[in-house]
């Protein structure tokens, strides 16, 4: 059954390249993509209830060897539902917003299934070799994808500190994979070799190699430090594949995070710190970030680093309390599971909201949250769809960024009386709320100055097409049946992650264990989802009175709106998102004035954020003094060669 | 007592002193501040008449308004009442209680604010887009300082339910950062009301009522109910920190409560016309204090204190 998703994949591209008819090309593609996806959906959910599936594909030295055990069944079912979702939304989408306005879409026609079977083929194998293949084909694709309007100086921009930064993860990646496998007898790349290769390894590389890795997967996940290609690349793509990217390109490092701490390296207190701190970090900034951002799109972008870093935090903590003492096992796996959960709910409703600006793109052609304004009237649809991810990503009571945020912070703060290594827990736990209202703060900002008040910019009436709204709105849908009933996801979570953490018994863990009983809530979830109960109970007679005044309309009047005694308002006079927070933004001016002062370099542009960007700026300096071997002459570069040879010849003589 | 029968007649009650305290005491707190600037002042239940009048009379919708302007009031109250019943106020037990219910309680309240800054923004009038965009400024900060204060609170317990918090307090009390968190919590109470140097969202002279200018009828009553309401819940989580012991008794809870409720107003109606409205800045600034006691209590809870 992975066979014929790859299969399918491959075809979509082929078909995608090489069909005669502009309009096919990427209809075709983005259609097989879906049924691929769809197959895989059903795949990894047997996987994930039955049991694992191995797999070789080819033989001798170019054979794949592939595995869907519970975990990385669970991250393809997560992936699966944005692959499907936003393959659907693709076949209009882009044929609404590019073919339509005549522009060649093959590149986005190939790359895309290739996209889509890279990310999954790196879930799925098993070979460092491979991995590192898969990892390439993922960077390649979604450069292309990026740079699918070439044709503008910002989304070269983008791609090119992309594809730099990408291959930056890919090099921290490749070394080490390398070093692990030259310390396999016999020589091999298979997982298994690799992990034993690691404990065998000499100490530098036990405490070096998991760093390194670490690194690499903060690169790619856009996490603080290292986050600035991500609110370039994220506007620059097609809204399609900013959903993928945000949905599933995000989650693919914490996959590889967890497996290869788990499975290859172990839990330490160190790879738990350099998880869980960056993820506070990134938590903080990103949403603070998010908060006076005029582009919707980057506003998502930077929300996206927020929501990441929740991710990280729960993982990492988890990380941190299983290597600190494998009593606290229990602890951990509830704070894996609740990061995990998280990252189910970022997948549903973050592509939500990017396909949500790729409508507003379609109608209006603009992303400056100043010059768009009350479309709710003419897209009423897409307007409940943006609310109900707005309310999300929030975190409302009834939506699923709630529930999962609430297990974050309540198996966050049971732990933070345990012990000196909760800490850090203590810190990110608070941080992870104050960067919850945060969240609330720049989504309101996001959805009202979209679709609420009056219109600042002339549309026609009428929503988009249904094949783009109905993915939307399945998306929205399923955000509220897990935020209803979040023992679902939980009894999924939960059998993926045990086998990781083999101290908890998985019974005992359903089960429940004294205090932690309620925290879980897992035999049916039942407390949170009584009180769910009682809270549509509590909105039933709210509901009855809103039916009663639909059907009496009479006692309704409908006016013009006030204007303060003027005839109409002029646009040019009105509030615009710029000035949504100005007072707030105005007193973290220290933290926001960073952005201003730029550093003198040329290109590639820095990016805004200037304080995580400075060590990069002295890392550029004395690359800059490398230049110094550059003269001319190419008797000088022989020279160079000849030394280096030289210089290895003698290390592996010496060696 | 059935142990049943006493947890659902308690949440009713804690709905019931919901919904009619808190008008209460908006006419007392107009009183008093009428007394206090040489005035009459209209009688006590005068809020009450106001919110009944409003009940029978017709709905006004502006032409803009988006389905979320109709539904926003109704949503926010419903929210509050079901926040209410999970409240303890004059019985240990909650009728919805389980660990963590006090976060639960923060985003429940939260939302309301949340829906009604929705409300205003939907309106599509430029002044309630002002308020709307004030009341969400003030609500990042003023939320902060709630958290911290709720965190340090179950911290410092090492409790994560709200009823074994209360048991708990009454155990160890008085704790320092037990009480500057209950008073933040005051503090928070007070500004979430919409009262006078922090009346920004609605500043009558000067945005023309802001957030409820379009808002008229049921659902303006339903709009001013649940800032009533918002304010009464965080007085009645904080005095019930503050003063713990009363509200096991079966007796002289409801009594107490009430008491403890009316010198909390009381105390509010007596600042109120101590202070002229602030810049928004101002406001901020002060609210950035309040976060600023706040996090003292978090490193005293933190240690142990």
């Amino acid at each position: 059954m992975l066979l014929t998703v790859f299969a399918l994949f491959i075809i979509a591209s082929l078909l995608g390249a090489f069909l005669p008819s502009i309009r096919w090309r990427s209809r075709i593609s983005c259609i097989l993509s879906s049924i691929a996806s769809i197959i895989l959906l059903y795949a990894s959910a047997k996987a994930l209830l039955g049991s694992p599936i191995r797999q070789t594909i080819f033989s001798g030295l170019a054979s794949i060897p592939l595995e869907l055990d519970r975990l990385s069944a669970l991250f393809l079912l997560i992936f699966s539902i944005p692959y499907t979702l936003t393959s659907i939304y693709s076949i209009k989408y882009i044929e609404d917003e590019y073919v339509n306005a005549g522009i060649d879409v093959r590149r986005h026609s190939i790359c895309f299934p290739i996209f889509l079977m890279s990310m999954m083929g790196v879930i799925l194998v098993r070979s460092g070799l491979w991995l590192i293949v898969f990892w390439e084909l993922m960077s390649f694709t979604s450069y292309f994808l990026i740079t699918f309007e070439h044709g503008k100086r910002e989304v070269r921009d983008a791609g090119f500190i992309y594809f730099i930064m990408s291959h930056i993860a890919a090099a921290l990646l490749i070394v080490t994979v390398i070093s692990l496998a030259s310390w396999t007898h016999p020589p091999s790349f298979t997982y298994s070799s690799l992990r034993d290769a690691y404990h065998r390894s000499p100490l530098p590389a036990l405490i070096g190699l998991p760093i390194i890795f670490t690194i690499a997967m903060w690169i790619k996940g856009g996490i603080v430090p290292v986050h600035f290609w991500l609110p370039r690349a994220y506007p620059a793509a097609p809204s399609n594949v900013s959903a993928l990217f945000a949905g599933v390109m995000e989650k693919v490092p914490i996959f590889l995070l967890t497996y290869f701490t788990f499975r290859i390296f172990d839990p330490t207190i160190l790879s738990g710190l350099l998880t869980c701190i960056p993820g506070i970090i990134s938590m903080v900034i990103g949403c603070l970030y998010a908060i006076p951002q005029r582009d919707d799109k980057v506003l998502l972008a930077y929300s996206t680093i927020g929501q990441v870093g929740y991710i990280w935090f729960a993982l990492g903590a988890g990380i941190l309390l299983y290597s600190y003492s494998r009593s606290l096992a229990l602890l951990a796996i509830i704070l894996i599971s609740s990061g995990l959960f998280h990252l189910l709910n970022h997948s549903l409703f973050k592509p939500m909201l990017f396909t949500i600006t790729g409508n507003v793109l379609i109608k209006t052609k603009s992303r400056d949250m100043d010059v768009l304004g009350g479309l709710g009237r003419a897209m009423p649809i897409t307007s409940i769809a943006c609310l109900i991810g707005c309310l999300s990503l929030i975190g409302l009571p009834p939506f699923n960024g709630f529930a999962s945020k609430w297990s974050i912070y309540v198996s966050g703060i049971a732990s933070s009386t345990v012990n000196m290594v909760s800490i850090p827990i203590y810190v990110g736990v608070a941080l992870a709320m104050f960067s919850g209202t945060l969240t609330a703060i720049y989504s309101l900002k996001f959805y009202s100055e979209i679709f609420s008040g009056e219109s600042r910019i002339d549309v026609e009436a009428g929503d988009v097409s249904a094949i783009i709204l109905i993915p939307e709105l399945i998306l929205g849908i399923l955000c509220i049946i897990l935020g209803v009933f979040p023992g679902v996801a939980f009894s999924a979570i939960f059998p993926a992650v045990q086998p990781m953490i083999p101290e908890v018994d998985l019974a005992e863990l359903f089960k429940g264990v004294g205090f932690l009983y309620s925290i879980l809530m897992i035999p049916t979830m039942l407390p949170l989802s009584t009180m769910y109960f009682i809270l549509l109970a509590a909105i039933a007679p709210i509901i009855f009175v809103i039916a009663y005044q639909l059907a009496h309309p009479r006692r309704t009047s409908i006016q013009p709106t006030w204007l303060g005694g003027f005839r109409h308002v002029l646009r040019d006079t009105k509030l615009v998102a710029a000035s949504f927070y100005s007072e707030f933004e105005s007193m973290l001016g220290s933290f926001y004035q960073i952005r201003v002062r730029r550093p003198r370099i040329a290109y590639p542009e820095p990016n805004a954020d200037l304080v995580l960007v400075k060590p990069w700026i002295w890392i550029g300096r004395a690359l800059g003094e490398l230049r110094r071997i550059q003269v001319g002459p190419i008797q000088i570069y022989v020279a160079i060669l000849l030394i280096l040879l030289i210089s290895f010849l003698l290390m592996g003589v010496i060696g | 007592m059935n142990q049943l029968t006493l947890l659902i007649t308690s949440s009713i009650l804690g709905g019931f002193l919901t919904i009619f305290l808190p008008p209460l005491y908006d006419g007392i707190h107009r009183k008093i501040k009428a007394r206090i600037h040489c005035r009459v002042g209209p009688p006590v239940m005068q809020t009450i008449y106001d919110l009944g009048k409003l009940m029978v009379k017709d709905d006004i919708v502006p032409e803009g308004a988006s389905s979320l302007f109709l539904y926003a009031p109704y949503l926010a109250f419903s929210y509050l009442l079901l926040t209410s019943i999970m409240v303890p106020m004059i019985y240990l037990r909650s009728a919805i209680g389980f660990t963590c219910d006090l976060i639960l309680i923060l985003y429940l309240l939260s939302s309301s604010t949340i829906f009604l800054a929705l409300g205003g923004l939907g309106s599509g009038n430029v002044f309630a887009y002002e308020g709307a965009r004030r009341e969400l400024t003030m609500t990042i900060l003023t939320e902060l300082a709630a958290i911290f204060s709720l965190i340090s609170i179950m911290i410092r317990c090492g409790a994560l339910r709200m009823t074994e918090i209360y048991e708990k307090i009454s155990m160890i009390h008085p704790v320092p950062s037990i009480i500057i968190a209950s008073g933040v919590l005051l503090a928070c109470a007070y500004i979430e009301g919409f009262r006078l140097p922090f009346e920004l969202p609605e500043a009558e002279p000067e945005i023309s009522s802001g957030i409820i200018i379009e808002y008229s009828g049921r659902r303006l009553a339903a709009f001013k109910l649940s800032v009533f309401m918002k304010q009464f819940l965080l007085v009645a989580l904080a005095v019930n920190i503050l003063e713990p012991w009363s509200i096991s008794n079966l007796i002289l809870g409801l009594p107490i409560f009430v008491l403890k409720t009316f010198i909390v107003y009381l105390v509010f109606a007596i600042l109120e016309p101590l202070f002229a409205r602030f810049r928004i800045q101002e406001a901020l600034k002060s609210i950035l204090t309040i976060c600023g006691i706040s996090i003292i209590s978090l490193i005293l809870a933190g240690l142990g204190v």
